[in-house]
C-alpha cells in the first residue's frame, strides 16, 4: 500500500513538474514590422490552440535595428531570440559562420521540396537549410494602365529599358502633377543600391569580377548609372535622390506616378482600393531587360531562423514550422482571403487555382524563377547575390556607393565623378579587407 | 504628431497635408493598443526612469556636498572629466558595456537598466546638484555644524531642504532623459525589460504605410512624461 501510495505520489509530482516544464517554455520572435508579419500575429490563436504548451512573445522593430539587435546578439551568444526573421542577405553570411541552428530536421509535412527552388538555392549554405522562407519577394514593374491608353501605347509583359523610357516620357505631365516613373533614389545598401545593383544586371554590370577587383570603372556601370540619371532626371519625381520605398508608395497610390519598379509586395498595397486611389488602375510587367538575358529583379525573402545561441530549439522549430507550412497559407486565405497570402515561397501555391485569380500572382512568380541569385549577372562573378553581394563588407560599401549615386541623382556630381569615387572607395575597402592586394 | 495620429494612413502622407479634408479617425490607438502589450512597456518606462533617477541622486547628493563643500585641487578637473563623458559617442562604448552586462546578468533586465541610465546620467545628476549646492552659503553648514550637526545631520536637515527646488528640478530633468533615452534600451534590452521607446520602435517600417499608427503609438509614449511635466510646471 505505501509503496503504491509512493509510486502514485512520485507520479503525479513527476507528472505536475513535467506540465509546469512543457507550460513554461515560452520562446521569443524578433520580427519586423511589415504587413504579413502583422497578420501571423493576429493569427496566433490557432497557434496557441494547437500547441498549448508554447507560449510566444513578440518583438518588433525596424528593419535596421533589428539587424543590429541580433547580429549583437548572436555574436555574443546572447540567446535573447529563439526565432529571429533574417534576410537572404544574412543567411549565408550567418550559417557559414555557425550562428544559426540547421533546419534540415524539420518535420515531413513541412514539405521542404515545395519550397521554390530560387529562395531555398538562397537559405541553403553547404547543403543545410538554415532558414525556412515566410515571404519571398522579387521587383517588378507597376505601372498606370489608364495612362498608358490614353497615351496610346501598351506595356510589353516582359518590357525593354528603351521600352520604358519611351513609356515614362509618354505619360509625364509635369502640369497635372504625374511623374512618368518613380525609382528609388535614397541612399543604402538596401534602398537605392538594391534597385540600382539589380538594374546593373541587366546591364551586363557586375560589382567585382571573378578576382574581387571592383568593376565600377567599366562601360556596363557607365551605362547603367547614365540611363537611371537621365531618365529619373527627365521623368522622375522632384527630390528622387529622399525617395525610398515608402515615399515612392505614397508617390504612386496618390496617382503621381506613371510607373514604378520596386518590390512585388508593393503590388498589395497599390491594388488596396482601401489606401490607393489608383486601386483599380494598375498593371504588371516583369522588371526591364537589355537584351542580355538578364533582368534587372531582385530576388529577396524573409525567413525565419534559430540562433545557435537559443535554449528551446525544439519549441522554436514547432513555431516555424506552423508559421511556414503550407497549411498556413490555408489559414491566411481563409481567414484574409488569398491577396493576402504570405507570397514568393512555395510552388504549391501557384498550382492552386484559387490564388492563380490575384491580378499579381503571376507577375510574381515569373519574377521571382527569372531571377539566380548564383549567377546574377551576365559575366561569372564571385559572389552570391541578386541586388547584394553576400560578404560582411556590403552593408557598408554599399551604402557608401549609395551615398555617391544619391549625391549624383541630386545633382552633386556627374556619373563620371560618382563612379570614379566608387570604384576608388570600393577598392580600398576591399584592399583593406584582405580580397585584393 | 498628435494630429497625424487620428488621420487614416492615406490622411496621413497626403500632400499637400490635410487638415479640414482629412479622414480622422480612432482606428490607429485601438489597433496599437491591441497590437502590443503597452501596460508592460510603460510600466518598464516607470520603473527604469524613476529607478534610475532616485538611485542616481542617492549617489550624487554626498557626491556634490564634497565638491561644494569641501573641494580638492582637482575637484574641477573631475567635474571636467565627467562632463567630457557625455561628449563620447554611445555607440563607441556598445561593445564592451553589452558584454560587462551580459557577464553580470545585467542585460536584458529592469535592474541592468536602471544601473545603466544611472551611470549615463549621473554626470548631469551631479553637475546641476554641484551648481545648486554652490549657492547655498557655506555659513549656514558651519552653524550648523557649531550646534552639533554631524555628516549626516548635515546633509539630511540642513542642505537637502534648502537645496529641494534644485533637487526637483534635477529629479524631473533625469526622469525625462531617462523616459526618452532611445539607443541603450533598445540595445540593452527589447524583450522582457522593454520601455516606450521599444513600443515605438515597434510601429517603424521600411516597407509599407504606417505612419498614422507610429504617430498614435509615439502620442501613447510621450503623454505620460507630458502629463508629468505639466503637473510639475
Amino acid at each position: 500500500m505505501t509503496v503504491t501510495f509512493r509510486a502514485l505520489l512520485g507520479a503525479s509530482v513527476a507528472f505536475t513538474l513535467a506540465g509546469a516544464a512543457l507550460a513554461e517554455t515560452t520562446i521569443t520572435v524578433a520580427t519586423v514590422n511589415n504587413g504579413d508579419m502583422v497578420r501571423m500575429q493576429g493569427l496566433m490563436d490557432d497557434f496557441n490552440a494547437k500547441y498549448p504548451d508554447i507560449k510566444v512573445e513578440w518583438v518588433t522593430l525596424e528593419e535596421n535595428v533589428l539587424r543590429q539587435n541580433v547580429t549583437t546578439d548572436i555574436a555574443t551568444g546572447g540567446g535573447q531570440y529563439d526565432v529571429i526573421t533574417i534576410g537572404t542577405y544574412e543567411v549565408p553570411i550567418w550559417g557559414k559562420q555557425g550562428w544559426l541552428a540547421s533546419l534540415n530536421d524539420l518535420p515531413a509535412d513541412y514539405d521542404v521540396n515545395d519550397l521554390l527552388p530560387a529562395i531555398r538555392g538562397g537559405l541553403t549554405v553547404d547543403g543545410n537549410l538554415y532558414a525556412s522562407p515566410f515571404y519571398g519577394e522579387s521587383s517588378m514593374v507597376m505601372y498606370r494602365k489608364d495612362l498608358m491608353e490614353a497615351a496610346r501605347m501598351t506595356m510589353p509583359d516582359a518590357p525593354t529599358w528603351a521600352d520604358i523610357e519611351a513609356a515614362a516620357k509618354a505619360m509625364t505631365n509635369r502640369d497635372a502633377g504625374i511623374n512618368g516613373i518613380c525609382l528609388r533614389g535614397k541612399a543604402g545598401w538596401g534602398e537605392n543600391m538594391a534597385f540600382l545593383t539589380a538594374m546593373s544586371n541587366s546591364f551586363g554590370a557586375r560589382w567585382f569580377d571573378e578576382n574581387w577587383v571592383p568593376q565600377f570603372d567599366q562601360p556596363e556601370w557607365k551605362a547603367t548609372l547614365d540611363f537611371y540619371l537621365n531618365l529619373m532626371t527627365n521623368y522622375g519625381p522632384p527630390g528622387a535622390s529622399n525617395n525610398g520605398f515608402n515615399e515612392n508608395l505614397t508617390l504612386f497610390q496618390q496617382g503621381k506616378c506613371g510607373m514604378w519598379i520596386d518590390a512585388t509586395v508593393a503590388a498589395s498595397f497599390v491594388t488596396n482600393p482601401k489606401d490607393s486611389t489608383v486601386a483599380d488602375k494598375v498593371g504588371f510587367a516583369l522588371a526591364p531587360d537589355n537584351g542580355l538575358g538578364k533582368r534587372g529583379n531582385w530576388l529577396w525573402a524573409w525567413s525565419l531562423a534559430i540562433p545557435a545561441s537559443s535554449q528551446k530549439q525544439e519549441a522554436a522549430k514547432t513555431f516555424i514550422n506552423w508559421a511556414t507550412n503550407k497549411d498556413y497559407l490555408a489559414l491566411v486565405a481563409s481567414k484574409e482571403g488569398w491577396a493576402n497570402v504570405p507570397p514568393g515561397t512555395r510552388t504549391s501555391l501557384y498550382a492552386n487555382p484559387e490564388y492563380a485569380k490575384v491580378p499579381f500572382a503571376k507577375m510574381t512568380i515569373d519574377s521571382i524563377n527569372s531571377a539566380d541569385p548564383n549567377k546574377p549577372t551576365v559575366k561569372p562573378v564571385p559572389y552570391v547575390g541578386v541586388q547584394f553581394v553576400a560578404i560582411p563588407e556590403f552593408q557598408g560599401l554599399g551604402t557608401s556607393v549609395g551615398e555617391i549615386f544619391s549625391a549624383a541623382l541630386a545633382g552633386q556630381k556627374t556619373a563620371d565623378v560618382a563612379l570614379g569615387e566608387a570604384q576608388s572607395l570600393v577598392t580600398d575597402e576591399m584592399k583593406a579587407a584582405g580580397y585584393i592586394k | 504628431m498628435i494630429l497625424t495620429s487620428f488621420k487614416t494612413e492615406p490622411s496621413a502622407v497626403a500632400m499637400p497635408p490635410q487638415l479640414l479634408s482629412a479622414d480622422w479617425t480612432l482606428e490607429n490607438y485601438a489597433e496599437v493598443w491591441a497590437r502590443s502589450d503597452y501596460p508592460r512597456f510603460f510600466w518598464n518606462s516607470v520603473v527604469i526612469s524613476v529607478g534610475s533617477t532616485l538611485l542616481g541622486l542617492a549617489v550624487a547628493v554626498p557626491a556634490a556636498w564634497a565638491m561644494a563643500f569641501v573641494p580638492g585641487r582637482k575637484t574641477k578637473d573631475l567635474l571636467m572629466w565627467m562632463l567630457s563623458t557625455k561628449m563620447m559617442p554611445a555607440v563607441a562604448v556598445m561593445i564592451p558595456l553589452y558584454l560587462l552586462f551580459q557577464r553580470m546578468g545585467l542585460i536584458y533586465t529592469n535592474i541592468g537598466m536602471v544601473l545603466a541610465l544611472m551611470l549615463i546620467n549621473l554626470p548631469i545628476i551631479i553637475w546641476m546638484l554641484y551648481t545648486y549646492f554652490k549657492e547655498i552659503p557655506g555659513e549656514i553648514l558651519e552653524a550648523a555644524r557649531m550646534d552639533g550637526a554631524g555628516l549626516w545631520s548635515e546633509i539630511a536637515y540642513v542642505l537637502t531642504p534648502m537645496a529641494l527646488p534644485g533637487i526637483a528640478s534635477t529629479m524631473l530633468l533625469n526622469i525625462i532623459l531617462a523616459w526618452n533615452e532611445a539607443f541603450w534600451t533598445i540595445v540593452l534590452t527589447t524583450t522582457k525589460a522593454a520601455p516606450l521607446s521599444a513600443f515605438i520602435a515597434s510601429f517603424s517600417a521600411p516597407q509599407g504605410l504606417f505612419y498614422a499608427k507610429l504617430s498614435a503609438a509615439s502620442a501613447m509614449a510621450i503623454l505620460p512624461i507630458l502629463i508629468l511635466g505639466w503637473f510639475r510646471g
